[in-house]
């Protein structure tokens, strides 16, 4: 195990107060339908945008299991290639990586307002102009 | 202007007095052009017409938002420089009554008017006269113009017989200073009856025609009764008519109600169809959402997945080149085990021996300093790490997302236009009641059958006095059957009279004629500069100063197109202005409306010269300088304003 990494995954990832509440809003303003919807978004986005993963993420509750999360480990797969060094402990990554990727998204609101055509473009020029 | 129709607070405007004369205020339609041209008029004399051509209530002349926030006044004020140089400010004020708690009646505002000359304050009773004598009312329609009223000049000479013909038709001739002559001619009149009268009372001491006299007394006495009859009835019609345009305009009103509640059902039925369409494009992105972090993940996932497929090739063909390299080597090694050829089978000698252990020194040389090759099992786990990369796999959403919301900014821009408009109009309609109208149109209805019976009594009021004429004229003559010398004088003093009011009444036909001859030829040479057809020979006028195309040949042009009615109408106001005797300011609102761009740059060009002060108030769709519209007559503008919208509802004017 990596130096200053923990040894065991999580079987559950957590959700802060902050990143439950944007969730929240975007789902009673019908952006989304499920705050699973938003958690995965979130994950993506600080993938897309090359965030890495850290340690100290902060008080944060437990939201879901990682069956239910992700059941065709798909984020499992991702996170590992991604991320070698958190190889044996993908959904610890997971979790901090949800939690960027929903501040990214808290930071394209208009108004309240998501507009996720915009966002995913910005995630592909990104990668585009990364070498 | 101080809280004037949209214009909140004060708005002050110095508009140039010294040539060059034009002076274009900008403003798209509904941002206040009208009330500028409004503004004007009301600060003159005293009223405002909305676009049905009716008086808007006072009320209606304070700014709404002032009006909520308990400012209940409105003011305008024109400073004027007149021919001799004297400066003349007129300030006309309307504030609600302190009494009445929700003012909306003409009845519940004060109206005050103030004037000073050269910083004199005059008395409020000289506010009439100094406005007359800048610029009159009956011929202010002529310079302070409308172009969405022209019709009212079409419509109101087509009929000459109406009284609305005969009122611009006097309009017409007060501008061209036909008053005068007819002064002078009514004073011819005046001493004719004079005459008569004395002529009655010298005949009444001699006994030959004394019972003429007295039957010429009493016809004077009955005529004088009539007269005094027909003014009244006269006065009474007016009244009349006044009332019926009140009442229209209450009525125009609920027709503007009747419009602005529909429209008003309208928009709420449009913002509810939106909020459906809204709801429904939402859960389709909703339902795309769930799925678009696969999307998101793509281009790195992709990136990811050709590096791991590349480098899985490389695995393999490392994989594929230490298989055959230890072959080879199994292959030697039996070779030299066996001492025979793995190919043939024959027996090798000592130099294809050293030639195999050569090649096998060298292949362990080789393998010694090769990294370790992948095994069948390591290139198995890279396999499942590309199918597992390639199962995570974009859902193809981010792109119908994109439309969706496309969409759904629409949706939401429309929304927003309506319900801003849906306020607008909820304004707008506050203080009508509905239940009112009915009254007003059935006492119009009563007041227009009044004025039916007025105007029937007026006509037989107009026979009678005829007839009693005629009784004057019969006692007249009578008297001078009596052959008394002193009597022989007066008749003959009232028959010069009588002449002279005659000639008078010539002078003034041909004085007329005259004028409205040169009005034609004047109308003609503005509609050649304006008209962009070259085959109309010019105009003809008619008695009431109608205007008629004449066509190639002399031929009556009988039908023209609503542009060429402006253009015609133009022409008619140009001469008019080139006829007065009086000289002023033009305001024009909206000029251009049916005009095509060649006919539009004619007018432009004209209207340049047509006074030493000349204002319009033009929109976007008339006139556009990024089109280079102003560009011809550049050199005669003296100043640009733009009337803008800071909120909606209101207006505010600023310099180009």
């Amino acid at each position: 195990m990596s130096q200053g990494l923990p040894d065991s995954d999580l079987k559950q990832v957590g959700l802060s107060e902050d990143a439950r509440a944007i969730l929240a809003a975007l789902k009673s303003d019908g952006h989304i339908s499920d705050l699973a919807d938003g958690y995965k978004m979130g994950i993506a986005l600080a993938i897309a945008f090359h965030r890495e993963p850290a340690v100290d993420g902060g008080s944060r509750k437990t939201y879901i299991s990682v069956g239910d999360l992700d059941p065709d480990i798909h984020i499992k797969t991702t996170v590992v290639q991604m991320y070698p060094a958190w190889a044996a402990i993908p959904y610890r990554a997971a979790e901090d990586l949800a939690h960027q990727g929903i501040a990214v998204l808290a930071g394209h609101l208009e108004g309240g307002t998501p507009w996720f055509g915009e966002i995913v473009e910005k995630a592909r020029d990104f990668n585009a102009d990364v070498v | 202007m101080d809280n004037f129709g949209p214009y909140q607070g004060r708005h002050s405007v110095d508009l140039p007095t010294q040539s060059p004369a034009l002076v274009i205020i900008f403003g798209e339609n509904g941002t206040g052009k009208t009330t500028f041209l409004n503004a004007v008029r009301w600060c003159l004399y005293g009223y405002a017409k909305n676009r049905l051509k009716h008086s808007h209530r006072l009320r209606d002349l304070i700014n709404n938002d002032e009006f909520d926030y308990g400012s209940r006044w409105s003011a305008v004020s024109i400073t004027a420089v007149a021919d001799d140089g004297s400066r003349v400010v007129l300030r006309r004020e309307v504030r609600a009554k302190g009494s009445v708690a929700s003012p909306s009646d003409d009845s519940d505002f004060d109206v005050r008017c103030d004037v000073t000359l050269d910083g004199r304050v005059l008395p409020a009773a000289n506010f009439d006269e100094v406005v007359t004598q800048l610029l009159p009312e009956d011929i202010s329609r002529f310079f302070l113009f409308d172009g969405e009223l022209l019709t009212e000049y079409e419509e109101l000479v087509a009929a000459e017989s109406s009284q609305q013909a005969k009122r611009v038709k006097a309009a017409i001739e007060q501008v061209l200073g036909v008053p005068a002559a007819v002064n002078a001619r009514d004073d011819a009149a005046a001493l004719q009856e004079e005459a008569v009268r004395l002529h009655g009372r010298e005949s009444r001491k001699h006994k030959a025609a004394e019972e003429a006299s007295e039957r010429l007394e009493a016809a004077l006495d009955t005529r004088d009764a009539q007269k005094q009859d027909l003014v009244d009835l006269e006065e009474m019609e007016q009244l009349t008519r006044d009332e019926i345009a009140a009442l229209e305009s209450d009525l125009a009103k609920h027709a503007a109600f009747d419009a602005d509640s529909r429209e008003f059902e309208r928009l709420g039925n449009e913002i509810d169809q939106l909020k459906v369409a809204m709801a429904a494009a939402k859960v389709k992105r909703v339902d795309r959402v769930r799925d678009l972090w696969r999307d998101i993940l793509e281009p790195r996932v992709s990136r990811e997945l050709a590096r791991v497929t590349a480098h899985l090739e490389n695995m393999r063909a490392e994989r594929e080149a230490d298989l055959k390299r230890t072959a080879r080597e199994a292959e030697i090694r039996a070779m030299l085990n066996d001492s025979n050829c793995a190919l043939c089978g024959q027996r090798l000698d000592e130099s294809h021996l050293a030639e195999c252990r050569a090649e096998l020194r060298d292949i362990a040389t080789s393998a010694a300093e090769r990294p370790v090759p992948p095994s069948g099992s390591d290139i198995q786990a890279m396999v499942e790490i590309a199918d597992r990369l390639r199962n995570v796999a974009p859902a193809g959403v981010a792109d119908g997302i994109a439309l969706l919301e496309d969409e759904i900014r629409k949706i939401q821009s429309d929304d927003l236009k309506a319900t801003q408009k849906r306020e607008m109009l909820l304004k707008q309609m506050s203080g009508v009641d509905p239940a009112a109208i009915q009254k007003f149109r059935h006492d119009r209805d009563e007041k227009n059958q009044l004025l039916g019976a007025i105007e029937k009594q007026i006509e037989s009021q107009q026979a009678e006095i005829a007839a009693s004429g005629a009784s004057v004229a019969k006692a007249q003559a009578d008297i001078d059957k009596a052959n008394v010398p002193e009597l022989r004088r007066l008749a003959i003093q009232s028959g010069l009279y009588e002449a002279l009011e005659g000639l008078f009444n010539q002078a003034i036909d041909d004085l007329i004629a005259l004028r409205r001859e040169a009005v034609a030829r004047e109308a003609t040479e503005i509609f050649r500069r304006l008209a962009a057809d070259d085959g109309y020979e010019g105009l003809s006028i008619n008695s009431n100063y109608g205007l008629s195309i004449v066509g190639p040949g002399g031929a009556p042009v009988a039908v023209r197109s609503a542009g060429y009615e402006q253009v015609v109408a133009l022409s008619l106001i140009g001469a008019l202005n080139v006829q007065a005797k009086r000289r002023g300011p033009v305001i024009m609102d909206t000029p251009f409306g049916r005009l095509d761009k060649t006919h539009r740059a004619n007018i432009l060009k004209y209207l340049s010269t047509m006074s030493s002060q000349v204002i319009l108030l033009v929109h976007s769709g008339e006139v556009d300088p990024e089109r280079g519209d102003l560009d011809p007559v550049a050199s005669h503008i003296s100043a640009q304003l733009r009337i803008t919208h800071p909120t909606i509802g209101t207006s505010a004017l600023e310099a180009v």
